[in-house]
């Protein structure tokens, strides 16, 4: 949006007392709830969605965008479970850390997964790295870094950063973790030699990791794969000759993950990648609601333009709407006592990190 | 880098950049606004522009920032944004003794040096930069935060044991919430609302511009005794000529400290400050309108910025608040900051350095030209300037986490600010604890986890930064102790008053004291760093208490005794805040502050009623037009929502 579009679209929402010729929706103005500051992901996500949106809705609503900080999002997004109208003029952003802070029970949370109705899901997977000092030569090259001393620098316990010392814990590594940095700032202590794996998603890989590849010093290890619709997991589609983290455990161990600690990889996958990126309607919009929303996110979906907009930010993948992001918001669910108990121990013997009991 | 320039100057980018650079000195004017906020309101705006130009506007934004600053600071004695805090000690003095036009000339000129100073300086270490960030690895970054917090030593003012209690004080301030080594919650009383921490711009406004906000009204100045501009623009021109070495000494720490991620431009006005008053011959005039001060701190914070884009662009780790914002900015853009700024953007990076350089000129030459104009700010009386701060500073709390608890956080820090500036407790040293706290938590225990002791002193970089930090350490211990006594009557008027100055440092130990008990079963690692700090506020609060108890001259302090005379009493000007932070809370912004602004100037200006009609009107107009451009909006109120669009 330019100036000249955010002064008309400001007009238009000053006459909005204007009735609006209902078609498809009988609204005149979405307001999508961002429960992040401005500049965010999720913020992003939204912002560049919103002129897209307006073009696929009959009547041409307007997109407010309200951004509701604090909390981590948690109070924006109770406040939206309990408030938010059913005809269809409240969406929300939802973003990776709020399913994660779901899945591992804060207890600040008061909603459930099945209050939301998802429209637009974006996957974001991460892709990892490890350097050569730890005596890896090519991809998934677990025997050549046997006995190595991992070290990874995250940001916080409870992030999805903690998928990184999960999986390389779960294939029999040593690693240890530092808390505490920027994403960007455990690249740099990666350059530096401090920390020997990290990750980094697609768009940032591409930029900042390939030449690091090229030149050498890393060495492209593993990706987590996503889940597709079916529920099934499959290797990233950017990085195709890339293992997973599945197919790794299953080389190493001759047999694949499964019982709790499978359950529990598989609940933390879906909370941080598959849903990472979702806009919803409360579960009390009508039928047609859904429905309009569905198709106008399809459009948007579809329309090429808005895939090369998006394509650095959202990493290029498939973007799920209608049946089939109701389809992958059902892969994401609340751990079962077993997975989580193992979870919770799993969390504070290698993290030393106390989940809510 | 010439086709940059021709992108810039030959396209819309140059209209953006102007408009961004107004805009700059419009929110560095505004006190309590920075760049920060600027970056805030701007960013609704980039998304879908042409990098070139939405680059050319937050660039040319931020830059000018630090030179409308000035302003305020010189004039009105309240500094424009936090970078320019320590100007107002020597600016705002100079003004009253008629020398307004020559602090803001010195002020404006060390500026655009600096500026330039600064896009010098960036567009250099692009070339060497990745080598260089390189070299400082963890132990180093912890090394440049204690030459942080060593300059606390120096900020002390007569008490060292009132500088480390109140340093001591922000560091566990800003330890509530989230503890990083450990992931857990920490001293956040249960609530959940202090579970992310105290937000730093809420304890700035409390700490800083409250207390200024009141001792304005108190003062209720007839506008005759108001500093005017006064004249000696070209004596400005001569000073900074003159000390064209402290000019281009605190460029330089401007860009180094700039350069620290995290550290950022609200520190370094007062570090340069310190080493500007460290190495003048005479001392006697600093604090008092001395223009060597105005000089120094100027030309630092706005170096800050070229400093601060260099960690930004190459590795995508801001230096600063207003830097994350703008990391944020290139991100929204399609711009990926990293190495790639020196390859396939080296463009923009370069088009950035340009609008930097033209955006400090262009800053510079409008304040220049339009001084006089700008100056009769400060023939408003102030009964009219006060509420409309106090609207500004609420507007910015509310834009941070559009929570109205916020509001209340403002009034319990704005309360501490009022004692610390009364009892001689320096506010920039709880700022320096406050601000460095997580850096230095972090870089600690990420450098103890990483590095051995033996690894940790056998890198060069430390071992030169350790010695660097022991010399201030004991110069500025040194010259503590070389302090004059005071005159007997003064100390003895302040004695007077000494049941009242043991009420903060109570109050200090038992923060510490109690602090020091709740950490107790976190793990170690989690407790480890508010132990540490609470322990030694402990010590030095107590220590404090005994000198008080002794009556000990260099602790006695007491501004009330010292200071001007107040012609309004202190509750009466407190009841105005408090009324206006609740109005805001009740009944939302908009209504509540023109209820405010409403009731303030009827009865404290006396003004017209077509005046108030025409002040709540212009003011408020000018917010809903910001809101709305921005497409944010502000909490609704607590009892009734007045808000001009709802949303649920």
């Amino acid at each position: 949006m330019n100036f000249k579009s955010i002064i008309t679209a400001t007009a238009i929402a000053v006459s909005l007392a204007l009735p609006a010729a209902a078609q498809e929706l009988a609204i005149g103005r979405i307001n999508v709830t961002v429960p992040f500051g401005e500049g965010g992901g999720s913020d992003t996500l939204v912002r560049a969605v919103a002129p897209y949106l307006t073009k696929a809705l009959e009547n041409e609503p307007t997109v407010l965008i309200r951004n509701e900080p604090g909390g981590g999002g948690i109070p924006s997004t109770n406040r939206f479970a309990r408030r938010a109208k059913s005809d269809g003029s409240d969406i929300l952003a939802l973003s990776s850390s709020i399913f994660l802070a779901k899945t591992l029970k804060s207890p600040q949370i008061d909603f459930q997964f099945d209050e939301f109705v998802p429209v637009f899901i974006a996957p974001m997977a991460p892709i990892f790295y490890v350097s050569p000092t730890t005596g890896a030569r090519a991809k998934g090259d677990v025997e050549g870094m046997r006995g190595a001393q991992l070290v990874f620098g995250g940001g916080r316990q409870d992030s999805a950063d903690i998928m990184t010392v999960l999986q390389f814990d779960l294939l029999g590594f040593d690693i240890k973790s530092v808390w505490g940095l920027e994403r960007g700032g455990g690249r740099i202590g990666f350059e530096r030699g401090e920390f020997n794996v990290d990750h980094q998603t697609t768009a940032a890989y591409v930029r900042s990791v390939q030449p690091l590849v090229d030149e050498g010093k890393a060495i492209t290890f593993m990706t987590t794969g996503i889940i597709d619709p079916s529920g099934k997991i499959v290797r990233d589609p950017n990085f195709p000759d890339v293992p997973t983290f599945l197919e790794l455990y299953q080389k190493v161990h001759d047999k694949p993950l499964s019982g709790p600690a499978y359950e529990a990889y598989l609940g933390l996958m879906g909370a941080t990648i598959t849903t990472g990126k979702s806009i919803v309607l409360p579960s009390s919009a009508t039928r047609e609601v859904v429905k309009a929303y569905s198709e106008a996110f399809s459009q948007v979906a579809g329309d090429p333009a808005f895939r090369d907009a998006t394509k650095e930010s959202l990493g290029g993948y498939q973007l799920y709407t209608g049946k089939d992001a109701q389809a992958l918001w059902g892969t994401v669910t609340d751990l079962s006592p077993d997975a989580y108990a193992w979870l919770a121990n799993w969390y504070e013997t290698k993290v030393g990190f106390k989940l809510p009991r | 880098m010439l086709e940059a320039f021709q992108t810039l100057v030959g396209s819309s980018a140059l209209l953006y950049l102007l408009f961004g650079a107004l805009l700059g000195l419009f929110v560095g004017i505004l006190p309590a606004l920075g760049g920060a906020a600027g970056m805030s309101l701007l960013i609704p705006f980039l998304y879908g522009m042409e990098p070139a130009a939405a680059m050319a506007m937050a660039i040319g934004m931020l830059a000018t920032v630090s030179t409308g600053d000035t302003i305020s600071s010189v004039l009105l004695g309240v500094p424009g944004s936090a970078s320019s805090q320590a100007t107002v000690l020597d600016g705002f003095p100079m003004a009253k003794n008629g020398q307004g036009a020559r602090a803001l000339a010195a002020g404006f000129l060390s500026s655009v040096i600096g500026g330039l100073f600064g896009a010098f300086v960036l567009t250099l270490t692009l070339q060497g930069a990745k080598q260089v960030i390189l070299w400082f690895g963890m132990p180093e970054i912890l090394m440049m935060i204690l030459f942080g917090v060593a300059s606390v030593a120096a900020l002390s003012g007569k008490s060292l044991a009132k500088g480390i209690s109140i340093c001591a004080f922000g560091m566990l301030a800003a330890s509530i919430g989230f503890a990083p080594a450990s992931g857990e919650q920490r001293l956040d009383l249960g609530l959940f609302y202090l579970s992310e921490g105290l937000p730093l711009l809420a304890c700035v406004i409390g700490v800083f511009v409250i207390p200024e906000i009141v001792d304005l009204i108190q003062q209720n100045r007839s506008i005759s005794d108001r500093p005017s501009l006064g004249s000696g623009m070209r004596q400005g021109v001569v000073d900074v000529l003159r000390n064209k070495w402290i000019v281009f000494r605190s460029a330089i720490v401007g860009c180094l400290v700039g350069a620290m991620p995290g550290v950022g431009g609200s520190v370094v006005d007062w570090i340069v400050y310190g080493q500007t008053v460290r190495s003048a011959r005479d001392k006697s005039m600093f604090g008092k309108g001395d223009v060597r001060g105005v000089i120094g701190v100027e030309s630092s914070n706005n170096a800050v910025l070229g400093g601060a884009l260099v960690p930004t662009l190459l590795f995508g780790v801001p230096g600063s608040g207003s830097t994350a914002l703008l990391l944020s900015a290139l991100i929204l853009i399609g711009i990926q900051p990293g190495p790639g700024m020196l390859t396939q953007d080296i463009n923009l990076t370069y088009l950035m350095i340009w609008s930097l350089a033209l955006a400090n000129i262009i800053g510079a030459g409008t304040c220049f030209l339009f001084a006089r104009h700008l100056a009769k700010l400060t023939l408003i009386p102030f009964a009219w300037i006060a509420p409309f701060l106090i609207v500004a500073i609420t507007f910015a709390t509310l834009q941070i986490n559009r929570d109205p608890r916020d509001l209340f956080l403002i009034l319990v820090f704005g309360a501490i600010g009022i004692a610390m500036r009364r009892f001689g407790f320096s506010r920039p040293a709880f700022l320096i604890g406050f601000v460095l706290q997580q850096n230095l938590e972090k870089s600690l225990y990420q450098t103890a986890q990483l590095y051995s002791l033996g690894e940790f002193l056998f890198r060069p970089i430390v071992l030169v930064l350790l010695a660097v930090i022991l010399a201030v350490l004991a110069s500025s211990v040194w010259q503590q102790l070389q302090k004059q006594p005071e005159d007997r009557e003064e100390i003895e008027a302040i004695a007077k008053t000494r049941p009242v100055q043991f009420i903060l440092p109570i109050l200090l130990s038992v923060c510490f004291a109690s602090a020091l008990a709740m950490v107790n079963d976190l793990q170690p690692l989690g407790r480890l760093f508010p132990q540490v700090a609470a322990g030694i506020g402990l010590v030095s609060a107590l220590i404090l208490l005994w000198q008080l108890a002794v009556g000990t001259p260099s602790v006695l302090e007491d501004q009330r005794v010292t200071g001007p005379r107040y012609s309004i009493s202190f509750l009466h000007t407190i009841a105005w805040v408090v009324t206006a932070v609740l109005l805001i809370a009740c009944f939302g912004f908009f209504a509540g502050a023109s209820l405010f602004l409403g009731a303030f100037l009827a009865f404290e200006a006396r003004a017209k009623p077509l005046a108030i009609a025409a002040g709540v009107v212009g003011i408020m107009g000018v917010y809903l037009f910001l809101t709305f451009q921005a497409g944010t909006y502000l909490p609704d109120g607590w009892v009734l929502s007045l808000n001009p669009w709802d949303y649920y």
